[in-house]
């Protein structure tokens, strides 16, 4: 087989993969992010000061470190898990702290009074939270979550090194065999540039979308 | 009916080292509407937001009908000066989002009752627009209709139009009197004396935390014989100074008494604002007196400041 077609097969492998364990771990970072940024927000100063430590900590080790230390340092702590499910588990982790993060500064940007109006007219905080507030400032945060995104995206290669198959595992597979590095970390560059651009192009329409619903407008 | 329906009973709150309700008794008839007034910083909002429940108390409680009302409880509904919609709906949407998840109303049925709403306060032909699309005096309309939809049993404005030109501020404040007409129980902060003196039953005069006057609004503002008050209640006759006056004012100190009597200039035949304040758009017919209607207890007056 030529390094091309090894090439172009490895990241036939490799990208299914890759783009299902991101579009996982940004679901389940963006649900737990919803989630950690209502707490900070609406619970007390505890679970703001306990959910803040957890944050920090997450945003403050390199993401390669992370991947480690569940991966390989998991099994201590009886946490066995294979390399994809600890892959998506902590990039999820890592989704999720920087996706709070613009969650929170987007409840902070509605004016106290939606909320107090919202209360007084007898809605429940979590009816308050999906249909005022989340709504109000999907616009906003549209712009940062895809940002973030894009980030994980490439994030996901760092999952090579716990040996999940994903696309630079894969790709970066056929280089060692062949030595042909160039052209093999061109193509890997070339799969995840398609990817990032996918991603932009989708964000833009989601944006249009939320406008639409959420201002009348085109 | 002995016991009021709304009875504050020295409500205290104190943030850090300032006292800011500072042990204010409030009780507040069915149907009845004050005025409350004072300087900025008086604690005007923070009394209101107390009454709501939305702010918590150091000290006194709230009693609506003998109990403690909570914020969405449907006992108190509140019309804030920023008007507080909600952007990414319409004017419908606002209204109708409560019908449907707190009152429980099917879809068709809360856009319904939403539109009989915005009817009630001139809006039908709007209720598809969002608040970026209308007015402020339309948006706090909206406001309105969004809180009467849920029924509350007493309504409290803050300051509901002062973020509004006062073109605006009329058509705000005739909504206001339109609610007042229906019985409807109010607490009413506003800088608006006229419109205070002409639709509130009663007016209560607020500094540094306390309550220095309460009584019937006209002998609020008739006597106001605390010095603050007076002095309070004149700041509002020297924004109206440039009134025709053709007679010479005989008291040294014009203070409220003069503002007082410009309230009691007979209600332009709409009613507005302008007309409230004795202030009539055109150039008043015979000439325009101050201090005509004070020495005449017959002169005549507004007829909704009589009721
Ligand atoms: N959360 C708060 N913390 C500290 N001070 C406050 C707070 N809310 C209001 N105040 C102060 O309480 C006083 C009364 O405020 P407010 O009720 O808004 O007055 P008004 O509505 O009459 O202008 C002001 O001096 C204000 O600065
Ligand atoms: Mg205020």
């Amino acid at each position: 087989m030529s390094v091309v077609s090894e090439t172009l097969w490895a990241v036939a492998r490799g990208l299914p993969l890759t783009v299902g364990i991101w579009l996982a771990s940004v679901a389940t970072g963006l649900l737990v992010g919803v989630l950690v940024a209502c707490a900070r927000h609406f619970g007390g100063w505890v679970v703001n000061a306990a959910l803040a430590t957890l944050v920090e900590v997450v945003r403050g080790v390199p993401f390669v470190v992370q991947a480690f230390l569940l991966y390989y340092g998991g099994p201590f702590i009886g946490l066995d898990l294979t390399p994809v499910v600890a892959g998506w588990l902590a990039l999820s982790v890592y989704a999720a702290a920087y996706f709070s993060e613009v969650f929170r500064a987007g409840f902070r940007a509605i004016p106290a009074g939606h909320t107090e109006a919202a209360r007084l007219l007898g809605l429940k905080t979590n009816q308050t939270i999906t249909r005022i507030l989340l709504p109000e400032m999907a616009l906003s945060v549209l712009p940062a979550l895809a940002n973030l995104a894009v980030i994980l995206i490439k994030e996901t290669a760092i999952l090579s090194i716990i040996t999940v198959p994903e696309l630079t595992f894969t790709v970066s597979g056929v280089g060692s065999a062949t030595f042909a590095f160039a052209q093999t970390m061109a193509a890997l560059a070339l799969s995840y540039w398609l990817l990032v651009e996918l991603t932009a192009w989708a964000a833009r329409r989601l944006e249009r979308g939320i406008a639409r619903a959420t201002l009348g407008t085109a | 009916m002995t016991t009021p329906f709304l009875q504050a009973e020295k409500l205290e709150r104190r943030v850090g080292d300032t006292q800011i309700l500072a042990g204010i008794d409030l009780s507040v008839n069915k149907g009845e509407v004050v005025g409350l007034i004072g300087p900025s910083g008086s604690g005007k909002s923070s009394l209101l937001r107390a009454i709501a429940g939305l702010d918590p108390l150091t000290g006194g409680r709230v009693l609506v009908e003998g109990r403690t009302p909570t914020p969405g409880d449907g006992t108190i509904g509140m019309v804030f000066q920023q008007f507080n919609l909600w952007p990414h709906l319409t004017a419908g949407e606002n209204v109708a989002l409560a019908l449907r998840l707190v009152r429980k109303m099917p879809r068709a049925e809360a856009t319904e009752r939403a539109r009989a709403m915005l009817d009630r306060v001139g809006l039908l032909k709007l209720a598809d627009r969002r608040p970026a699309q209308l007015s402020g005096g339309q948006q706090q309309r909206v406001a309105i209709a969004r809180t009467l939809a849920m029924e509350p049993r007493l309504i409290l404005f803050d300051e509901p139009t002062a973020s509004l030109d006062p073109e605006l501020t009329t058509e705000v404040l005739d909504v206001i009197r339109g609610l007042a007409e229906t019985g409807m129980t109010m607490l009413v902060v506003s800088h608006e004396m006229g419109f205070v003196a002409s639709v509130a039953s009663r007016a209560a005069f607020l500094d540094h935390g306390r309550v220095l006057v309460d009584g019937p609004a006209k002998a609020v503002f008739r006597d106001a014989e605390e010095p603050r008050l007076r002095r309070f209640l004149s700041t509002y006759l020297q924004r109206v100074a440039w009134a025709p006056d053709p007679e010479p004012v005989p008291a040294a100190d014009p203070g409220p008494l003069a503002t007082f009597a410009l309230l009691q200039q007979p209600a332009a035949p709409e009613g507005s604002t302008m007309s409230l304040l004795g202030l009539p758009p055109a150039a008043p017919p015979g000439g325009f007196s101050l201090l005509d209607s004070m020495g005449d207890p017959a002169a005549p007056k507004s007829p909704k400041a009589d009721g």
